[in-house]
């Protein structure tokens, strides 16, 4: 087991250039991911990248290290398994909010009740990149998708909110823009002994930003930047203003004893 | 504190008949008592033991001492009253229900994780592995919903646990998508299935034999599956370990397709102090630029677990032999052959139907699950009215031995198949050859019964005025 200094020892470089397209945010996330991994010298053999169906599925093709990709929405489920049979690993569940959000929403539930020692990442790209732009639970009210050409009836799912209330240890929401943030989110949570959640709002400039006339890649950035704001300001905001806005911040940190360990100590199940 | 020896008998031994040991069990018995191990017994023991007989040639043979473990002994039998001398064994004969069965076969292959989500008339089996794996440092896991129980357990499987999950139709349904999901990505795992009644939410504690085509085609794309039918307690027992052992040999999920009667009965099992496992064999060879997926000569690739320093890449997308995904047509095209041909060009090492009756039989019935066991006595009843039906009970239901059902049934007048559903296995035999074959179908929860199948047989058979 030799330790890991930078992330070259964590990509694939043959599998090079990958597949997203110009200005998406995914490589940034993938990117931030694997300096943390090396941040906190996670040997290549230890680490396992558990990714859903969709663009940030795909994720798992530029890793070097153990990678597994399920069905659609069931990456969490699939990862419970993989962490309780082996706890020496670390296991990161990559998702795209379509992912998470819709079809896996209540294994996300799940985990977070359970506690399990699991780290995920929600790549929120605010709508299903993989299949042409669709809305999803996250796409914001009012929102143009390839399904909601006059704009989204429903308000936004707010995942970090419904995994904190429902026991997870770390909850934070970062954005590609503010991306040393989201890194060190992702460390915090990676340290996390139970379940993290770390969503990370990410431009989708093909479907989401053209739909919605948010300019370039970049422009959707500075989009990006103008839209959250850190979460005690978010908190002041009236109902009005808050269907504005996300918010960034850490939502929930905790210590309480992961499942494995309540399992373990009692010989209870859940 | 016990000692075991271990004596065997045949069964054609009249002095045995006061023994139910001697129904229970096929060619030979093994009888229990409880001896205290002290030197005194030891000694006498030994000096009973009939001298210079080999197994093959004695009625009754002293075959072995076993002073270890011998705490494992639990159960008692009558002994012949003739033999004056008493004789224990290492196998353990209890009386279980056919889940309880099912789940200590797998924890006898090994299986330390199940996850699972409650369902009728499989429940018992969650029940009985959420008491026995803890203190093994195994994992019991109920989880949300069928769908993430099969995905814990292929999660599992994949970091190195024999996993398991149990359920029943409409669970069954919904883990279709990661049945294919594993069979794709050649992960080991055993999924049992205890048929109810019905389709949609049928009777949900009465039994049904109509899920061996969902085995076969519930996930969707061209795939091979093995499958396999328990039709007593004892097989619940024994084709739940060589459903584990299948699983890692062809690196594939195993189905056990059991029946609510089945599941529920209760009978005398042989539980073996040790019994043929199959264990996970590691990746050998260089760890940089390893290709898990790899096949070796018998189409089966050697995987490593998660946490192994070979990297293992898992994916459900068409895949080349390193792990990564691929849309190339002969990668996927070559993949899907080797999956399909990894396990139909192995078949005959899949467990055999079992043949019983007269060598050349007017009528052949083939049976499997519940089923079988009424066409077993069936067969014995008209037997005794002048009737020659053989019976093949199938064990493997998938990939269906053909070969094994054409060449019992080449020279029958009548062939029948026996089930409870509206003609399932009848489709396969006849696309075997045997066109001339007829069901004998049932699908309203009543078992079939052997009068049944006597009358059945008698209506359609010229043999049986005779
Ligand atoms: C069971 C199932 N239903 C639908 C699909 C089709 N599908 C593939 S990816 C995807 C949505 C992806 O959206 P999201 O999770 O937000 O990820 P993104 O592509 O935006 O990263 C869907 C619906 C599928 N693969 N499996
Ligand atoms: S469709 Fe959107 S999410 Fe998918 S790769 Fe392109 S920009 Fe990224």
């Amino acid at each position: 087991m030799q330790a890991v200094k930078d992330i070259d020892h964590y990509l694939a470089h043959d599998k090079l250039p990958h597949m997203w397209c110009p200005g998406c945010g995914l490589g940034s996330i993938l990117k931030q991911l694997l300096l943390s991994l090396a941040e906190l010298q996670i040997p290549r053999e230890k680490a396992v990248l558990a990714s859903g169906i969709g663009c940030s599925g795909r994720a798992g093709d530029y890793v070097s290290f153990h990678r597994f990709q399920g069905t659609h929405g069931r990456a969490l489920a699939f990862a419970t398994g993989i962490h309780l049979a082996d706890p020496r690993l670390t296991v990161i569940c990559l998702m795209g909010d379509g992912d998470c959000g819709a079809i896996g929403l209540s294994h996300l539930i799940h985990a977070a009740r359970r506690n399990i020692n699991i780290t995920a990442i929600v790549a929120n790209n605010l709508n299903y990149g993989m299949t042409g732009g669709q809305y999803s639970p996250s796409t914001p009210e009012g929102a143009i998708t390839s399904t909601s050409r006059q704009g989204k009836v429903v308000n936004a799912l707010d995942l970090c909110r419904l995994a904190a209330d429902a026991g997870a240890n770390y909850v934070a929401r970062s954005t590609v823009y503010h991306i040393f943030e989201a890194q060190k989110m992702l460390q915090a949570a990676l340290n996390t002994q139970g379940f993290a959640l770390v969503e990370i709002l990410t431009p989708c400039p093909t479907y989401f930003g053209r739909y919605n006339k948010l300019g370039s890649a970049v422009d959707m950035l500075e989009w990006l930047k103008k839209k959250t704001v850190p979460l005690d300001l978010f908190r002041k905001m009236n109902d009005e203003q808050q269907q504005e806005y996300f918010w960034r911040g850490v939502l929930a940190e905790q210590n309480t004893p992961d499942f494995l360990t309540r399992y373990r100590r009692k010989e209870l199940v859940e | 504190m016990l000692c075991t020896v271990v004596c065997q008998m045949s069964r054609s031994d009249p002095k045995l008949a006061l023994s139910q040991e001697v129904i229970v069990c096929p060619a030979r018995v093994f009888l229990l008592e409880l001896i205290p191990l002290d030197a005194k017994n030891v000694a006498s023991a030994a000096t009973i033991a009939p001298k210079g007989l080999s197994p093959e040639t004695s009625r009754v043979t002293l075959a072995r001492w076993h002073l270890k473990n011998a705490n494992n002994v639990t159960c008692v039998s009558i002994v012949a009253p003739t033999l004056h001398w008493r004789c224990v064994t290492m196998t353990r004969s209890r009386f279980l229900q056919g889940n309880e069965a099912c789940a200590l076969g797998g924890i006898a292959a090994g299986a330390l994780f199940f996850a699972g989500y409650p369902i009728s008339p499989a429940t018992e089996i969650a029940e009985l592995c959420s008491n026995l794996l803890p203190p093994k440092g195994g994992i019991y896991i109920q989880m949300e919903d069928e769908l993430a129980s099969l995905a814990a357990v292929v999660g599992a499987s994949l970091s190195g646990m024999k996993a398991f999950t149990a359920t029943s139709g409409p669970g069954f349904s919904l883990m279709q998508e990661n049945i294919g999901f594993a069979i794709m990505s050649e992960v080991p795992c055993v999924i049992v299935n205890v048929q109810r009644f019905g389709l949609g939410t049928g009777i949900a504690t009465q039994p049904g034999q109509s899920d061996v085509m969902a085995a076969r085609w519930g996930t969707h794309g061209d795939h091979s599956i093995i499958a396999l039918v328990p039709a007593s307690v004892q097989e619940c027992f024994d084709l739940t370990i060589e459903a584990f052992n299948l699983a890692e040999r062809f690196r594939s999920p195993v189905v056990v397709l059991i029946d609510a009667i089945i599941a529920h009965l209760r009978e005398t099992v042989r539980i073996p102090e040790q019994v043929n496992k199959i264990e996970r064999i590691r990746p050998s060879g260089p760890i940089e630029g390893f290709q898990p997926y790899a096949p070796e000569e018998n189409l089966v690739p050697v995987l490593p677990n998660y946490g192994d320093e070979y990297i293992l890449r898992v994916t459900g997308l068409v895949h080349d032999q390193y792990g990564y995904s691929s849309a190339n047509p002969d990668v996927g095209g070559q993949l899907v052959g080797r999956l399909i041909d990894k396990i139909e060009l192995y078949s005959h090492e899949l467990p055999e139907p079992e043949y019983t009756g007269p060598e050349d039989p007017d009528v052949v019935v083939i049976s499997y699950g519940i089923s079988a066991r009424s066409a077993l006595s069936a067969a014995q009843r008209g037997g005794r009215q002048g009737l020659s039906i053989g019976v093949l009970k199938l064990k493997t239901i998938w990939p269906f031995p053909e070969q094994a059902v054409t060449r019992t049934c080449a020279r029958a007048s009548l062939v029948v198949v026996v089930e409870m559903n509206k003609g399932q296995v009848l489709r396969e035999v006849k696309a075997a050859g045997i066109t001339r074959a007829i069901g004998l179908n049932r699908t309203d929860i009543r078992v079939i019964m052997p009068g049944e199948i006597i009358s059945f047989v008698k209506e359609r058979c010229s043999c049986a005025g005779s």
